[in-house]
């Protein structure tokens, strides 16, 4: 197997500066994280992690079923043995859930992007929901150090009537540590949706490079440090629905800015939010999750524990 | 500028970067109305910085689409089709959707009235039979191609573009003189060829941005009050 690249990812242009060797290779053994993880439902109409395949760094805890409003929802949380994401780790994550099976997926904590000197950190990430399936997928934030380079793709196949959570938050850096603000090399990070017959429904890719174009301008971050996005793959009149009772706002007392856009032929939602504070920023990602889970389940998300 | 292109392409050009061409252009803000109401532009300073923002984000998407027009109309004319539906799908406002489809759909219209070129026929009849989704970037390339306009006047052309409807709009909502805006677009013009060096050689699948602030600002428009028009 190439480890070099991921299957399907060429290494597009914005990450062409970044290709010299580092000094342990490339996705070479322990740097090719890979978890697969496959929901369906049982006999007895249960959703249950039913496949699941994982490589190191990457492991897969046991699903959980903690969930106090949605008590029969499994709870999966993904982790990493090696610490942050280093020079040259390549990591896949695949997830499918088989008709009418439901789950929720996060991630144990922050994705730390280290500093890098030689090439990058990449990650491919697959979504495939059947018919009336469910997904959360909550993951923690991803914080960029000083010179690191990250590209991500991440590819979802939805049919008409399953609905998805897919959300992200994005740090400015280490912000106390020396002030790490922006101080990494660039961000790319690619989603893309479609029908499971490849009619495509979305498509965004966000490039960021600081030392071209630095993020602190007015229409891109302004005086904002942290960016989630939350996108929603839904039925059309769920869709609609979310869109209209989205929180569209700026709040200049907790300084957080949100608004959410219907996408093209009302396939889905998406949500951005800016703040200072990453609390703030969870905050109004779950907010809208759990708006989302009591249209579709009739279930409101539960609090967040105390120590995330 | 090419040294080659004849007086001829340098007129079309400012026919179609000209802010009088009908297309509608001059209705619409790029969400500075909700920009000033939230009063994220108050000044000259910030006006330049959103409205440099704007251009940088119609180089990397409605650019790309353009050039990627201009360049492949030529070998597969049914590429056309498919750049409007990524265009699309790449838009996450409706109100922006919409705009590039009115906009894209006045320009066919009327360049077909104004040539006969075969290029300009098939759009416009893709268009209104429905297989085209007819959005402004594609439509412009198509029309680009048609007159023999270059690649690099073209998207200048719709980087101007961006940047003129930021700074109509601003002369009705701030308290800004013509001097101040003239100003505006002559500095834009300085990060043009940083930014056409860069977009050049992206494929379709390559467009990107990165301007969550203006999707909020455009999330607070369709659900905002405050407009110019009455649209």
């Amino acid at each position: 197997m190439d480890y070099n690249n991921l299957p399907n990812l060429d290494t597009p242009p914005e990450m062409r500066p970044y290709s010299a060797t580092p000094r342990m290779g490339a996705g070479t053994h322990g740097k090719h994280g890979v978890a697969r993880l496959h929901f369906e439902l049982d006999g007895s109409g249960r959703s249950i992690l039913r496949r699941i395949e994982r490589r190191a760094p990457l492991i897969v805890q046991q699903e959980l079923y903690f969930d106090e409003m949605m008590p029969q929802m499994p709870c999966v949380y993904i982790l990493s043995a090696g610490g942050p994401n280093v020079d040259g780790d390549r990591y896949e994550q695949h997830f499918s859930l088989g008709e009418g099976s439901y789950a929720h997926i996060s991630t144990g904590a922050a994705t730390k992007l280290a500093e890098m000197q030689h090439n990058y950190s990449a990650m491919q990430q697959s979504f495939h929901l059947a018919a009336e399936s469910y997904l959360e997928y909550l993951p923690e934030p991803i914080i960029p150090c000083r010179h690191a380079r990250f590209l991500s793709e991440t590819t979802i196949y939805i049919d008409a009537s399953a609905t998805l959570f897919y959300s992200e938050i994005l740090h400015c850096g280490r912000q106390y540590h020396m002030g790490e603000v922006f101080d990494y090399d660039l961000l790319s990070m690619k989603v893309s949706a479609f029908r499971p017959d490849n009619r495509q429904l979305f498509c965004e890719k966000l490039i960021i490079e600081p030392h071209r174009q630095h993020p602190a301008t007015i229409g891109a971050m302004a005086d904002y440090k942290i960016m989630g996005t939350a996108l929603v793959f839904s039925s059309p009149d769920n869709c609609r629905t979310l869109y209209q009772n989205s929180p569209t706002k700026i709040d200049l007392q907790n300084h957080t800015a949100a608004g959410a856009l219907l996408l093209e032929g009302d396939c889905g939602v998406e949500y951005r939010v800016l703040g200072h504070g990453t609390m703030a920023v969870k905050h109004l990602i779950r907010e809208f999750c759990s708006q989302v889970r009591t249209l579709v389940k009739g279930r409101p998300l539960p609090n967040e524990f105390a120590w995330r | 500028m090419h040294t080659d292109s004849s007086l001829r392409h340098i007129m079309y050009l400012l026919q179609l970067s000209d802010s009088a061409l009908p297309v509608g252009a001059f209705s619409f803000s790029n969400t500075l109305e909700s920009a000033v109401e939230w009063g994220v532009v108050t000044d000259a300073a910030s006006l330049g910085e959103f409205t440099r923002q704007v251009v940088r984000q119609t180089a990397f998407t409605d650019g790309v689409a353009a050039l990627n027009t201009l360049r492949n109309i030529g070998h597969d004319y049914s590429l056309t089709l498919e750049y409007d539906s990524r265009l699309l799908c790449f838009k996450p406002s409706t109100e922006q959707r919409r705009m590039s489809q009115r906009m894209g759909r006045k320009i066919v219209e009327l360049a077909t009235k104004l040539s006969p070129h075969k290029w300009l026929q098939h759009r416009h009849a893709d268009i209104q039979e429905g297989k085209a989704a007819g959005t402004y970037p594609v439509s412009m390339g198509v029309v680009a191609a048609a007159c023999e306009i270059q690649a690099e006047a073209l998207f200048a052309s719709l980087c101007y573009g961006s940047a003129s409807t930021v700074v109509n709009a601003a002369l009705r909502l701030l308290r800004i003189s013509h001097f101040q805006t003239q100003q505006i677009l002559f500095d834009t013009a300085a990060i043009i060829d940083q930014l056409y060096s860069q977009a050049t050689s992206l494929k379709i699948e390559q467009m990107h941005t990165f301007a969550p602030q203006i999707d909020i600002l455009a999330a607070l428009h369709e659900k905002g009050r405050g407009r110019m028009f009455m649209n």
